[in-house]
């Protein structure tokens, strides 16, 4: 089928570089999971939209879930990495965004399961705590609440922080928070209570309510 | 694209926060790390998938050709497998072969075994003794076997004048073992003398 363009009333053939712009155009309005199934079929170019959609936002979560860059950059390697070889396996029965948090999840998991001394090392990431420099009077009070933030972030148990960053970073539902951590859905709606009362006290300076 | 259900727990104030606070993103090495990653299982895989391309047709019609021989040869077996009612047509040759030996013994005895029947038949037919004349309980007709004895000419024709000299001949005969020129010559006095005493 030959691409026309309709102009004036009139319809023309694309040139091949107005073809290459509305495959590309066609290829970013995909659902994700019609890009993994491309990707099936190896194509790179849809692999590539889709994990310009989703690297960002997954790179932050396991940011803030393991506390450490170096960590982090590890994890992420390895989830997209069982993402690519599966692809074979895939199938769109659920929303991607979930089945890639899900594996980041499961990574991170393995990884706290190996390194059992994780926990006592989380709090201290300097990329995470910027130092607020010479910054204006306001520069320096945003600062300072972008630190505590971040510290109360890092301080909360890792159950509650995971469903708080897939909260936020993935944009999931309870629901779907429960898929992904592989709990119930009152089990993940009561940590999320927790984590967002704990931020709040933290960010207004009072001190959190325990759970 | 955000599946926001936003609830009791959700915090818009913390949301906003966590924005500004939130604004890593992933380093420009990891990205290509992926990418790469990607483009190389891509590439296998289709390499992979084209390197079959080839040989599956080959293998297909490979297993359909072995089927058809199998099918042939099992075909050819059940030919050549003897009828269950036994019948002899489905052995015979029908263009028997000339240079065959064991052809060429049978057809030979086949037809010396129908010259000594037309011979037998013949002697048979020749034969012209009056059976009127002879006790059917004792001589039974001519044999083959008999016609081809040689001819009763061991007693001499004094011996044979007189019946008593005769069977001397004949049981002189039957002592020296020729029994066969014996029994030639008794036939032979039995058709001359059919009343005459045999001697004890």
């Amino acid at each position: 089928m030959a691409l026309v363009m309709i102009m004036d009333g009139k319809s023309a053939p694309l040139s091949g570089a107005d073809r290459l712009a509305y495959a590309r155009c066609m290829t970013d309005r995909l659902e994700d999971s019609a890009l993994m199934l491309r990707y099936q079929d190896g194509d790179t170019g849809a692999f590539e939209v889709l994990y310009r959609r989703h690297n960002d936002s997954l790179f932050r979560y396991l940011l803030r879930l393991s506390g450490d860059r170096q960590i982090a950059e590890d994890i992420f390697q390895e989830a997209w990495g069982k993402i690519i070889r599966s692809r074979s396996n895939y199938r769109p029965t659920a929303k991607f965004s979930t089945y890639l948090f899900r594996v980041a999840h499961n990574c991170f998991i393995d990884y706290i399961r190996r390194n059992r001394r994780h926990q006592q090392e989380t709090s201290a990431d300097p990329d995470l705590c910027p130092d607020p420099g010479s910054a204006p009077e306001q520069l320096v009070e945003r600062h300072l609440a972008r630190e505590r933030l971040n510290i109360a972030i890092t301080s909360l148990p890792d159950d509650q922080r995971d469903v708080f960053l897939l909260h936020e970073e993935g944009g999931f539902s309870i629901d779907k928070i429960a898929q992904v951590t592989g709990v119930n859905r009152e089990t993940a709606k009561s940590r999320l209570r927790y984590a967002v009362a704990k931020l709040r006290a933290s960010m207004s300076g009072a001190a959190p309510a325990r759970q | 694209m955000m599946d926001r259900n936003h609830s009791a727990e959700s915090d818009t104030d913390l949301s906003a926060a966590y924005r500004e606070v939130a604004g890593e993103i992933t380093p420009v090495e990891l990205d290509r790390f992926i990418l790469d990653m990607a483009g190389k299982e891509a590439r296998a895989s289709t390499s992979s998938a084209l390197s079959g391309r080839w040989y599956r047709p080959i293998a297909i019609v490979a297993s359909v050709c072995l089927s058809l021989l199998l099918v042939l040869q099992l075909g050819e077996s059940v030919l050549i497998t003897p009828p269950e009612d036994g019948s002899e047509q489905f052995f015979n040759d029908p263009e028997p072969d000339q240079d065959n030996p064991f052809q060429e013994a049978a057809k030979s005895a086949a037809s010396q075994l129908q010259q000594l029947e037309a011979d037998a038949n013949a002697s048979l037919s020749n034969s012209s003794v009056p059976m009127t004349q002879m006790d059917s309980a004792t001589v039974s007709g001519p044999s083959i076997n008999e016609t081809a004895l040689p001819p009763a000419d061991f007693c001499t024709a004094e011996q044979r004048a007189d019946a008593s000299s005769w069977w001397a001949c004949i049981a002189k005969l039957e002592s020296t073992g020729l029994t066969q020129a014996a029994e030639a010559e008794l036939q032979s006095l039995l058709r001359r003398f059919p009343q005459g005493a045999v001697p004890e």
